[in-house]
């Protein structure tokens, strides 16, 4: 486990400036409970190299894409590889940059190609190549609401931050505006790419990498109100940002260590809503993150903020989220040419929190 | 000197690495080029472990603590570390293949892929040599 780093807590809390999040004195965040730590088994045949996102299955497996290995692995409820889709190349079924997933209905497995802007399709049950669906931007997180599938895919070009798939549709529509400060500056879309969404019968809640600010829409696009989530020990998004990048010439490491990045949004079935962020270091070759995981009330009017899950420090955790159950992917390195990877389930309890006072965004 | 000659820090060349009678590839590799984008390392690394290639991995130095972890996850040995006097003046990490322990084919080691040419001759003259 890495040490959490001690902040001096600026207790603003309470404060009525709104852009920036309130630090919150010292405290308890969210309860966090482990359920469970599952050990990937990974032969010389099929073993991950830089895996890049997570899903969990209906039937307890587990999707494991790989940005290096291009291809995505299967692991079954006991961490054994079951099944491959896809390979490296650029052909039908075969990745440049293996990235976000998403399940549609009990058939389908749909895999980003970053490189070419593409989801490829692949059967479920026989892991066939389906098909591909055209992507604008970044897909970087999904949330499923009856028969649509919601994706945080932050598109520069349609100036739109999420995009919806709906039963039986072939493409995606693009819509909820890029809020004005991703539009403003190009650069931190550049640098902090990625939008989050949670959706739930017609009300989104949209967070951007590199904001504190959630915005709640409804689905048809109308912005309803946003809040800005409290820091209390992660490092927050600094409320300069857009004067720092303006104004200072930083390598992408110096921009990584300076903000907190919202790297989970998800709801729970009681309405609560969970985040998790990250706090990125890049050090040589290696992307490591210590995470940090906040509850909304479902009336988004408190939080219970910022407990600290431990890491190995190794490697960039993945979370992904189901059942009300916090997935986190972590690797730790045991030996010159062997990794461990572990997924441990949380659950995460923010009601007997001191809840702290969410503000409106302004 | 063709890259055979190279002596690594153990006095051993690139050609006694090399069985005489193996295909190989041989990465010869600065840490610093070749684990920032590492697309094509990762690539390597995967053929090596899945047997498709044999594959030696050569740096020109003594790889950081981070470079360690990002090796290990790729699982990737390190054959041997290049002496400082055989560093020539103007060094691009290349992606060497060896045959009977003479490097035939020299290709400038990209960071988004391994060179398709290279994993074809390593693979079908390897198999065609079993």
């Amino acid at each position: 486990m890495r040490k959490i780093s001690s902040l001096v807590a600026v207790a603003v809390f309470g404060a009525t400036c709104t852009n920036a999040a309130p630090t919150l004195p010292p405290g308890a965040g969210p309860a966090v409970q482990t359920y469970r730590v599952l050990r990937l088994l990974e032969p010389d045949s099929l073993y991950l190299t830089r895996p890049s996102a997570m899903v969990r299955g209906r039937h307890g497996e587990t999707y494991v894409s790989d940005v290096v290995g291009n291809r995505v692995v299967t692991y079954d409820d006991n961490g054994r590889p079951v099944r491959v889709f896809g390979r490296p190349g650029g052909g039908p079924g075969e990745f440049r940059q293996a990235s976000t997933m998403f399940l549609r209905d009990d058939s389908t497995l749909a895999v980003a190609d970053l490189s070419r802007a593409i989801f490829q399709l692949f059967d479920l049950r026989t892991g066939d190549f389906r098909g591909s669906l055209s992507c604008e931007g970044i897909g970087s997180s999904v949330s499923y609401q009856d028969s649509v599938i919601w994706l945080g895919a932050m598109s520069l070009g349609r100036k739109t931050s999420v995009a919806a798939l709906r039963a039986g549709a072939d493409s995606l529509e693009y819509l909820i505006p890029l809020p004005p400060e991703y539009l403003r500056m190009p650069w931190l879309a550049g640098t902090f790419p990625g939008s989050r969404v949670a959706a739930w019968r017609d009300t989104l809640l949209v967070g951007m990498t590199a904001s504190d600010v959630l915005r709640v829409f409804s689905a048809d696009g109308r912005l309803v109100d946003s809040v800005v989530v409290p820091v209390r020990i992660r490092r927050g998004v600094p409320p300069d940002i857009e004067r720092q990048f303006e104004r200072h010439h930083r390598t992408q490491r110096d921009w990584v260590r300076l903000t907190s990045a919202l790297l989970g949004l998800f709801r729970q079935s009681n309405g609560a809503f969970v985040l998790v962020h990250a706090d990125y270091d890049i050090v040589g070759p290696l992307t490591t993150a210590d995470l940090f995981v906040t509850t909304l009330t479902p009336d988004r009017q408190h939080a219970c903020v910022d407990t600290q899950l431990p890491v190995s420090g190794d490697a960039a955790p993945l979370v992904t989220f189901r059942a009300d159950t916090l997935y986190v992917m972590d690797r730790q390195v045991v030996s010159d040419t062997a990794v461990e990877t572990r997924i441990t389930a949380y659950g995460i309890d923010g009601s007997r929190c001191r809840l702290a006072k969410l503000h409106e965004h302004r | 000197m063709d890259a055979g000659e190279w002596t690594l820090a153990d006095g051993a060349t690139l050609r006694e690495l090399v069985p005489d009678n193996d295909t190989a590839v041989v990465l010869v590799a600065d840490p610093g080029d070749c684990f920032g984008c590492s697309a094509a390392v990762g690539e390597w690394a995967t053929r090596r472990a899945t047997g498709e290639v044999r594959l030696y991995l050569i740096l020109t130095r003594e790889p950081t603590a981070a470079e360690r972890k990002q090796l290990a996850a790729f699982r990737m040995p390190v054959a041997g570390i290049l002496a400082r006097s055989a560093l020539p003046r103007r060094f691009q990490s290349m992606e060497y293949l060896f045959v009977g322990g003479i490097p035939v084919m020299a290709v400038t080691l990209r960071t988004g892929r391994s060179s398709s040419t290279v994993v074809k001759w390593a693979r079908t003259r390897d198999q065609a040599s079993r």
